[in-house]
């Protein structure tokens, strides 16, 4: 959509200097020279008709070329983080590309099994949900899924938030129904999985926490030129409660 | 009649300008329209079935019998799905130097890509001394719907694939082998990398695994 | 179709008009091919065996390259003699029978090797090579062998320095001997006869042996 703009607004440009060129030329055979401008054998009338602007009219002219050329590097690309954020829904599945991610328990518990923190006593904040990669290709789990569901004003999380924001990512992505890493998270498979933010052990559970999804954008590298999905963006955050998971609700 | 020539030289040069940059976006519209640079980098497919060695630049690869299950034993791990495992024991054998193959991954009728890499979708064969077997197996977790018609694409490098051989191996699956893997209770058991051939272990019903 | 452009060549002067232009040319053709030939250097000469430093078996022979640390780049020098190339029933430094894959045969090469006690030696790389050119290259996994098949197991001498990720000598380390010998053990095809050994820290640069007899 944004190269078919820049690419009209080139054209429109090329085609209107072309078309005023042999107009000018055409003038300048049939018209003599007006007695009053100076017939400096140097300088073009074309030259000459622009020096004699107002300095108004060619800062406008200037402007006008500046702003055009921001085009062609995505200067009519809509800006970022004007939309009002969605809600975060549990229980309805939402498209955080690539992936559809349905939240179904916000939960924390002491201790799990087979699962290690770093440090003894810590508390896992569990976020339990149904994911599915809608990308052609396998994606590593580490890196866009746990990327997609985030915490963020929570004390004592283990792990250090993103650069530049507040979000922190889970510690680990895990599948439920053989506790393993999900990784990686083949294609068009619906995997009921897990979300682990470990917390340390002197801070209170929360009962309450802010829960960002954060979409990617399939585009090139501009680096390494090869195509990634970049350019994490939160689509949709709320405060949701969260309890302690109990052995009957397990 | 100076100001005459002066124009009429300027819009020549107008003109040249235009005419060079013309061509270099007509190029550059010609290699965008037919995919030259995504051709010119693909790798080199070569094609296979199950049992006949595939002639690679840098092996020979021969894909085995495949077999599938909802649950798989790897090393000391079990790996359960909601999908279904598709496990292919592969033959490798070096040519003129030392071979760690990196990349295998299942290519399914609908195009899409299901890699092999990481702790569910395991290939790790090692490294084969030219002239020597190695006997390894790849691990793909795959929905059901991808089983029918799959390829086996297996290559040297993991992160490049670019302009070398790809095997390209039809596995011969069909939909109703994706049915008897997905609905089975018994499980795979993958033997490790090896150069010896693999000694054949019967895998345990999948609840069992635990 | 052809005259006009036959006219246009053999046209008086046309050459003269354009005697820039063809001059530059040959220029350019060079300048556009080596404005690209990082590339011979990345993907070819660096990625492969290219500049051997060659010998004989039984004689030392002075090998020199260049390594780079986190303390910058520096040279390495290593002599090497090439002491026997024997068929092998045991791992090198163990006693267990080797477990052979079908079809193949072990073939332990001893080599002596002198160099300053605080250079950085164990990553380096042993293959045997065939009349026809095929490379067997020293797996440690095969019969569970040390990781280097270029230094003394017990005592390897310092690691490249990393900087902050450590790296270096250890002082706790027993230091390397100024002259070892090492016998790793290689599984190769039961019909190859090996021709040459090969010895190498970083491509391109290698020490290549030929086996007499």
């Amino acid at each position: 959509m944004r190269f078919n703009v820049s690419a009209h607004l080139a054209a429109i440009a090329a085609v209107r200097s072309f078309d005023r060129f042999p107009r000018i030329a055409a003038m300048s055979i049939t018209e003599e020279p007006p007695n009053d401008e100076p017939a400096d054998p140097g300088r073009s009338k074309v030259a000459h008709r622009l020096l004699n602007q107002p300095l108004r009219n060619l800062g406008v002219g200037v402007a006008v070329v500046v702003l055009g050329t921001t085009a062609a590097f995505g200067g009519l690309e809509r800006a970022a983080g004007t939309d009002r954020l969605a809600p975060v829904k549990v229980g309805v599945k939402t498209r955080v590309e690539p992936y559809d991610i349905t939240l179904n328990r916000v939960v924390w518990v002491d201790d799990l099994p087979n699962v290690y923190p770093s440090e003894r006593g810590n508390r896992w904040l569990a976020i339990t949900a149904t994911i599915r990669n809608l990308h052609e290709v396998s994606l590593y789990g580490a890196v866009e899924l746990a990327e997609s569901v985030t915490l963020s004003d929570v004390d004592g999380l283990v792990r250090t938030p993103e650069p530049d924001t507040d979000r922190v990512r889970s510690s680990y992505q895990k599948l439920i129904m053989d506790n393993s890493d999900l990784h990686p998270v083949q294609p068009s498979i619906d995997y009921k999985m897990v979300f682990l933010f470990e917390q340390k052990a002197g801070t209170p559970a929360p009962d309450r926490v802010k829960v960002e999804l954060v979409g990617h954008t399939w585009r090139e590298d501009s680096i390494d030129k090869t195509e990634k999905w970049l350019d994490p963006t939160v689509i949709a955050e709320s405060t949701v409660p969260m309890i302690q998971l109990s052995e009957t609700s397990g | 009649m100076s100001e005459v020539r002066h124009n009429s030289g300027y819009l020549r040069r107008a003109g040249t300008a235009g005419l060079i940059l013309a061509a270099l976006a007509a190029g550059r519209v010609v290699t965008g329209a037919f995919q030259a640079d995504d051709s010119i980098s693909a790798p080199f497919l070569r094609a296979g079935s199950v049992g006949k060695p595939v002639s690679l630049r840098y092996a020979d690869v021969t894909a085995g019998h495949v077999d599938g299950s909802r649950c798989v034993s790897v090393g000391t791990s079990v790996l359960r799905t909601p999908g279904v495992f598709v496990v292919v024991p592969l033959t490798i054998v070096a040519k003129g130097k030392p071979a760690n193959l990196r990349y295998a991954a299942l290519q399914d009728r609908q195009g899409r890509t299901f890699l092999a890499t990481g702790s569910r979708s395991p290939f790790a064969p090692g490294t084969s001394q030219p002239g020597l077997a190695r006997y390894a197996s790849v691990v793909v977790e795959v929905p059901p719907d991808a089983v029918a018609g799959a390829h086996l694409r297996i290559a040297l490098d993991g992160l490049d694939q670019r302009r070398d051989d790809m095997a390209d191996i039809d596995l011969g699956l069909t939909a109703a082998q994706a049915a008897g893997w997905a609905g089975s209770a018994t499980g795979v058991s993958v033997p490790d990398a090896a150069d010896q051939p693999p000694t054949i272990r019967t895998g345990r019903a999948c609840e069992d695994q635990t | 179709m052809m005259a006009p452009l036959r006219h246009a060549l053999h046209r008086p002067g046309w050459g003269r008009a354009n005697r820039w232009g063809l001059l530059a040319l040959p220029l350019a053709t060079i300048a556009a091919l080596a404005a690209s030939s990082d590339r011979v250097q990345l993907y070819f000469w660096e990625k492969g065996l290219r500049h051997p430093t060659s010998g004989v078996a039984a004689q030392w022979v002075n090998f020199r390259d260049q390594y780079s640390d986190s303390n910058g780049d520096h040279q390495r020098l290593v002599r090497v003699r090439l002491d026997a190339v024997r068929p092998a029933t045991t791992p090198w430094l163990s006693t267990s029978p080797l477990q052979l894959p079908p079809g193949s045969k072990a073939v332990a090469v001893t080599l002596s090797l002198q160099a300053d006690s605080k250079l950085p030696l164990s990553v380096c790389s042993l293959a045997i090579r065939d009349a026809d050119g095929n490379r067997y290259d020293y797996l440690s996994s095969f019969g569970e062998q040390p990781t280097s098949p270029c230094v003394p197991p017990d005592t390897r001498g310092p690691d490249a320095a990393m900087g902050e990720f450590g790296g270096g000598s250890d002082p706790d380390d027993p230091p390397r001997p100024a002259q070892w010998t090492v016998s790793p053990v290689i599984v190769v095809p039961a019909g190859v006869t090996p021709t040459e050994v090969d010895l190498w820290w970083e491509m391109p640069d290698y020490v290549s042996l030929a086996i007499s007899g």
